[in-house]
């Protein structure tokens, strides 16, 4: 599945007012694609998420999937082709309702006309894809979890829709390190699969610099920055002027170039930082 | 996406600048002035004095006609059986349909009363800052106090509910989006095909006021024990001519009624 | 000062207590952290700070007032103030004034001693500007800094901000944090901040890590950070920039085990290439 949005803005209507969200947005996903979209909060980068799950339609511009033009979701001739595309919205354990876990997760297949064995089936991988196991959990009332684990559930009641593409806003905010951690691996799993896709709207730049391969960073509802993290991370000055804080490693080696010491602007992980700071201190200094 | 019915809009014109207590006792007597007027054209006569107010309350024509176009079927069907089911003397006649006299005068006096009570109420509620509403409401209330009516109380909760209005709303849109995106779909009226909708909201509503309870606890609030307000109300002359005005309406009214009024 | 002294506490209908045998001392102008998972009893503690939950076992004292105590009640939240993780949730009003105006109201101040500490606390936060739009209107970070405001208009000695920070963006998180630091050193208010981020947590100056509702770890933020294993098992991660002070000490380098923010690593390097 190939989600492309050409030329496509946004406004919503307040007071009978247009307020401009998104301008001029071009972009394509496809398979093997991790898009991470990255702006200050207000920057449009919710909306976008939307508009590339089919939940809100443009005001100009097209959206197409595997290049034909859709409409939104349920409506026009090709809606069903939405089906692919998952939308995990921010705090999506507020949209648990049904009184049993399993009964949640199998919502969504449910109203894909799945039922019995299948049904079943689905919403046991799809527990086990976040983590949880069915037996456990599928019969427990989702509202006695844990934070996290109520997460887990709603991402897991998602997935229960096989997408190809899955879209997700700010999966991580609010929850612990160790929660936080588990999400991020099951975001993870899902992308090593074949033919899979991953959109993921963060402000947190840490976990785009290891995830993503792809960056879109929106500023006032334009593309400002596009590229793969490590392109973008080598503009780390301009980042803050998008609203956005660079990951650590890359603070870290802004304040010692600023300083004067020859290191590259562009690390992105723990190896890659030791191995350029020892490199820098062993090497042509001398060693210790 | 923004829900404006009922909704303030701050502005610095007369009407804003009355004391809440002024424009709350101002719509009891032109409500009552209204449902006392005798005839269509008394209602409407009286009704109509509200717009010199419209005016000076300075708000956007757009948003007024907002307030009134929901009314606009509801007022039809109300004015065509008052006027189709009256009897009396027959002023036109489209095949059985017969549009009498008696029915012409009942169907715009039910018109006028619904319209502009509408209208005031409309008014009121976009000039005044609901806290100064609910402020204004607590001090009418006040005396009431005394036989055990927990008039603090009522004006927070007023309060409350009109500042969670948006933001409860603005969660069901994304609760509900969030299910579309899971192959729901919330066209019909089905109770069931809405849980999915109403289980979240409910849920989010319950730990919102549980939250809101602490925070409000947070912020030494003991159930209105004690408290003083920032904003002090006063009546002033605008108040009091205002006031006056209001009651010298229904005076008028009363009195077209005594000469004029039904046998 | 605030006083914790050997407190044990449960909810209502749990056997398992949600916070045991806690000792602590806050003082005047201190910054403290709490950090720990989600469900250690963080924001349990809090609570109990300034009364909004009494303890079970042990007492609680601020500036010397009971918590038990339901007359101090009022006297104790006007000390003590709390910033709560959405802010949605603890705003009150329909404008940005009147929400401000709605603790020192509580407290029963006059009319025009509120109106000036409204105005004060709002320019304290920046956001005068706003002072009479709805509060459903303003962004997420605005939101924040309202609900601070309408603690700050009560005039608190301590500032409890429980995952105040949570729900925003990194820029309005730094804002935030960076405009209560300033207030901290202006008037001397001392600011506990309650969190999972250990990036926040490692600029105070002390630091306490629950786990399962006892206190595991305590101490000043670089000696916390060399526990990084004890950490690791209550759930809680170094920084990443601490993670990597520990992997060029393992290879070799002279580095010290203080700096835990990037600025301070950077310089610690610096200064260990300029030394030879």
């Amino acid at each position: 599945m190939e989600i492309g949005l050409t030329e496509v803005s946004f406004a919503y209507q307040i007071g009978g007012r247009p307020l401009p969200v998104l301008a001029g947005i071009n972009l394509h996903v496809g398979p093997g694609d991790f898009l991470a979209i990255a702006g200050a909060g207000g920057s449009g980068k919710s909306t976008l998420a939307m508009l590339m799950a089919g939940l809100l339609e443009p005001a100009s511009g097209q959206v197409t999937l595997d290049g034909q033009p859709v409409r939104g979701r349920g409506k026009g001739k090709n809606a069903a082709a939405w089906q692919k595309v998952g939308m995990v919205f921010q705090q999506p354990e507020q949209q648990l309702f049904a009184e049993t876990v399993a009964e949640d997760v199998a919502f969504g297949p449910r109203n894909l006309g799945l039922d019995g064995e299948r049904l079943a089936a689905r919403v046991q991988k799809a527990l086990a894809a976040v983590g949880l196991d069915a037996e456990e959990y599928g019969g427990r009332s989702p509202f006695t979890l844990s934070g996290g684990q109520q997460r887990r559930v709603a991402i897991a009641g998602v997935l229960a829709l096989e997408p190809e593409v899955l879209v997700l806003d700010e999966p991580t905010a609010g929850l612990d390190p160790a929660g936080r951690e588990q999400v991020l691996e099951l975001i993870s799993a899902f992308y090593r699969r074949p033919g899979k896709a991953v959109v993921l709207v963060s402000h947190n730049m840490a976990e785009v610099a290891v995830l993503a391969r792809r960056v879109l960073i929106l500023h006032q509802g334009r593309v400002a920055l596009e590229g793969s993290p490590r392109e973008i991370f080598r503009r780390g000055e301009d980042l803050r002027s998008y609203g956005l804080i660079p990951p650590p490693l890359t603070r870290l080696m802004q304040a010692l170039r600023r300083r004067g010491a020859p290191l590259p602007p562009d690390v992105l992980t723990l190896a890659e930082a030791r191995d350029a700071i020892m490199a820098w201190i062993g090497g042509p200094a001398g060693g210790y | 996406m923004v829900i404006e019915l009922g909704q303030y809009i701050p502005g610095k014109s007369y009407i804003h600048r009355l004391d809440p207590r002024a424009k709350l006792l101002g719509l009891l007597l032109y409500g009552a002035a209204l449902l006392l007027a005798p005839t269509g054209a008394a209602a409407s006569l009286s009704g109509a004095v509200i717009l010199p107010v419209v005016i000076l309350a300075g708000l956007p024509p757009a948003y007024i006609w907002r307030q009134l176009r929901p009314l606009v079927i509801f007022m039809a069907i109300i004015f065509f059986f008052q006027a189709a089911l009256t009897p009396g003397q027959v002023v036109a006649a489209a095949g059985p349909l017969l549009l009498t006299r008696e029915g012409l005068n009942y169907g715009i006096m039910a018109l006028a009363r619904v319209f502009f009570l509408v209208l005031a109420a409309s008014l009121i509620t976009a000039t005044t800052d609901p806290l100064a509403l609910a402020d204004g409401l607590e001090r009418l209330l006040r005396p009431g106090q005394r036989i055990g009516l927990p008039a603090g109380e009522l004006a927070l909760m007023l309060t409350l509910a009109l500042r969670f209005v948006p933001t409860l709303l603005a969660e069901a849109e994304r609760i509900m989006r969030a299910q579309v995106a899971r192959g729901a779909s919330f066209r019909g009226y089905q109770v069931k095909n809405l849980m999915p909708l109403v289980i979240p909201l409910f849920v989010s509503a319950f730990r919102r006021a549980e939250n809101l309870a602490e925070a409000m606890e947070a912020r030494a609030y003991q159930g209105g024990r004690g408290r003083t307000r920032m904003r002090e109300l006063h009546f002033r002359a605008p108040d009091y001519l205002f006031f006056f005005l209001a009651v010298s309406l229904v005076a008028g009214v009363v009195y077209y009624r005594s000469q004029y009024g039904p046998r | 000062m605030i006083e914790v002294q050997d407190v044990t506490f449960a909810y209502p209908g749990n056997s398992v207590p949600a916070l045991a045998g806690i000792n602590l001392c806050v003082e005047p102008g201190e910054f403290l952290a709490i950090t720990g998972r989600n469900g250690s009893g963080k924001s349990t503690l809090a609570r109990l700070l300034n009364g909004l939950l009494r303890p079970k076992a042990g007492r609680v004292l601020v500036d010397g007032l009971d918590t038990a105590d339901e007359a101090s009640l009022v006297d104790i939240r006007r000390r003590a103030g709390i910033v709560f993780q959405d802010p949605d949730n603890q705003l009150v009003a329909a404008t940005v004034e009147d929400d401000v105006a709605f603790g020192p109201e509580n407290l029963g101040l006059p009319p025009a001693v509120i109106r000036q500490r409204v105005a004060a606390s709002l320019a304290m936060v920046e956001i005068e500007a706003l002072k009479d739009r709805p509060p459903h209107l303003l962004s997420g970070g605005q939101k924040q800094r309202l609900a601070l405001a309408g603690i700050l208009a009560m005039e608190p000695q301590y500032l409890i901000l429980d995952e105040a920070t949570a729900m925003l963006d990194p820029v309005a998180r730094e804002e935030i944090l960076g405009r209560v630091l300033e207030l901290r050193r202006a008037r001397g208010l001392a600011v506990i901040l309650i969190t999972h981020l250990m990036e926040e947590a490692v600029l105070a100056e002390r630091m306490l890590v629950l786990s399962a509702g006892r206190v595991v770890l305590a101490g000043p933020p670089p000696a916390v950070m060399l526990q990084g294993e004890r950490l690791a098992a209550v759930g809680l991660k170094v920084p990443v920039t601490v993670a990597l002070g520990h992997i060029l000490r393992r290879a070799g380098l002279q580095l010290p085990a203080g700096p835990v923010t990037a600025e301070e690593l950077a310089e610690a390097l610096w200064k260990l290439v300029s030394q030879k």
